[in-house]
């Protein structure tokens, strides 16, 4: 009887590699790449005031990928006086985007710098109607908008005085893990209304996205835990990304090595049988 | 106790029950999956109450009838629809959702079909018209614009697009183009293999932070004595499984 693996061997060590580095402080060093660089310049280079819409879509199922690089986006926006519209198409985010929103704020406020909702940022909440919804905020915000996620008129709201549609937006920056997400708002908004997009990712959905940057319609974007660790490092200010990254870094040699060895297994295994076949 | 400190005795309880499913399927981890399914539809199902029905159909109707907008009237015909899609439950009438069911998959397919055109024909398309050499372009970059990378790019489309080209049998020279193609598109799953590694290893290392997290003092050592229960509660279930499994034996013996 062939005798296999048992690959809960295989999880117990990427298991201990986690648990055991994540308590053992060290740095390797980051090298943040041009995807990476491109969102962080085209968040420098917007004037302050201007407006960002962040559409946020993803739950807390990938909140563990993409809430440090919302974290650090968040920070260096409001850090740079840029006034914040968030929305989603997403159910389960709006909660997720309150949350980075007043944990940034509070730290902002140890700073000594205070922003304030509806003025700074304002979180609209969710809007069913997928790739629909997606084309109609394109179109008009207050509109697909009329009430934010508090329940308050979005006309009412300071940061809604000059804002109706997607002109007066001077960057759209998408945080997604999945459908509707930048795919869809590179089709239905920054095609449509030539806006400077960037975007922020899972890893899994980060290959699909090379080409839009390759092409110039995404100016950057950031891939999963790596992408956040990156971005962190560009604004000076270390996060759960960063904090992760080392760790990250392990697993994957742990992971590269197991997959050397299985491979030389089923090569020797290979001409092993091929040997007694002969013989 | 705080709100706060049940809701991290809970996560830290349901991380380690779904985690129990690395040893072997159990039933803490079978209670942790359909509690779960459970809440999800429970949130889903009032989401589309209070995200979807309240804001799109109940608001503007209400608004309507008070006269403040008379557009919200407009929202009847959504209703209609609505209905229409309901009495698919109905066997005799399930022909009449075919109708709401037709304007959805015509919308979509028509905004979809805008949106690839666009953004993933034309402009792709425009993404591979670059200069090969000339125009201060370095011979090699590892990132960025240079001769070696435009080339690597422009032979990637190529023989990728030849590997797809069935209209032809795929003789020389097509075969050997395509051949090429075929490097490309395993570099390209080796890349989305790798990312979803990453992306686990993500998910896992966010798991982690937390727990410790939830292991201070002040969360009163909940990952802690959370694990020892899972684990204690899987010791008790594999001596008490074992022990069943010889009776069972020993029954079918005897």
């Amino acid at each position: 009887m062939k005798k296999s693996f048992d690959r809960r061997w295989l999880f117990l060590a990427v298991g201990l590699v986690v648990v055991v580095f994540l308590r053992i402080p060290f740095r390797l060093k980051y090298a943040p790449n041009q995807k990476t660089r491109g969102v962080y310049q085209a968040v420098e280079s917007l004037p302050p005031g201007s407006i960002v819409y962040l559409a946020v879509d993803y739950g807390p199922s990938s909140q563990a990928e993409l809430l440090p690089m919302h974290e650090a986006l968040v920070y260096h926006m409001l850090k740079r006086d840029l006034r914040i519209i968030a929305g989603s198409v997403w159910e389960s985010a709006p909660p997720v985007t309150d949350k980075a929103f007043e944990k940034v704020a509070a730290v902002l406020r140890k700073e000594g710098i205070e922003k304030k909702y509806g003025e700074d940022y304002v979180n609209l909440g969710f809007k069913a109607g997928l790739d629909v919804a997606i084309a109609k905020i394109g179109s008009s915000i207050p509109e697909t908008y009329p009430k934010d996620y508090r329940g308050a008129p979005v006309k009412e709201l300071p940061i809604f005085e000059d804002v109706e549609n997607f002109d007066q937006i001077g960057l759209l920056c998408n945080l997604s893990a999945g459908s509707p997400g930048a795919r869809q708002w590179l089709q239905q908004v920054q095609t449509r209304y030539n806006v400077r997009m960037v975007a922020g990712v899972t890893a899994v959905m980060a290959p699909d996205l090379y080409s839009f940057f390759q092409s110039k319609q995404l100016e950057g974007f950031l891939g999963g835990l790596v992408g956040a660790a990156e971005y962190e490092y560009l604004i000076e200010r270390p996060g759960l990304g960063m904090a992760g990254m080392n760790v990250q870094s392990l697993s994957h040699f742990l992971i590269l090595g197991f997959v050397i060895v299985g491979n030389i297994i089923y090569f020797w295994g290979r001409w092993k049988k091929r040997k007694e076949e002969l013989e | 106790m705080t709100a706060e400190l049940i809701g991290v005795w809970i996560s830290a309880l349901l991380t380690l029950a779904i985690f129990s499913f690395l040893y072997k399927d159990n039933p803490i981890y079978k209670f942790a999956e359909h509690l779960f399914v459970g809440v999800s539809a429970g949130y889903t199902f009032i989401q589309a109450i209070t995200g979807t029905l309240i804001p799109n159909l109940i608001d503007p109707l209400r608004k309507a009838a008070s006269g403040t907008d008379a557009s919200g009237w407009f929202r009847l015909g959504a209703l209609l629809l609505g209905f229409m899609m309901l009495l698919r439950l109905v066997e005799k009438t399930r022909w009449i959702s075919r109708w709401p069911l037709a304007l959805m998959v015509g919308t979509f397919a028509a905004l979809r079909m805008l949106g690839h055109a666009q953004s993933d024909l034309v402009k792709q398309i425009n993404g591979t018209m670059i200069p090969l050499w000339g125009a201060g372009l370095p011979w090699l970059l590892w990132e960025g614009a240079s001769i070696v990378n435009h080339i690597i790019l422009i032979v990637g489309v190529l023989s990728v697009l030849i590997y797809f080209f069935f209209s032809l049998e795929q003789k020389t020279p097509l075969k050997q183009v395509g051949y090429v193609g075929t490097f490309f598109l395993m570099v390209t799953f080796g890349s989305s293999f790798g990312y979803t590694v990453l992306g686990r290893v993500s998910l896992l290392i966010g798991r982690v932070q937390d727990l410790y997290l939830f292991s201070e003092a002040r969360y009163h050592y909940a990952s802690l004595i959370c694990s020892v229960a899972v684990t204690g509660f899987l010791v008790v279930w594999e001596i008490f499984n074992r022990r069943k499994g010889k009776r069972g034996q020993s029954d079918q013996t005897g």
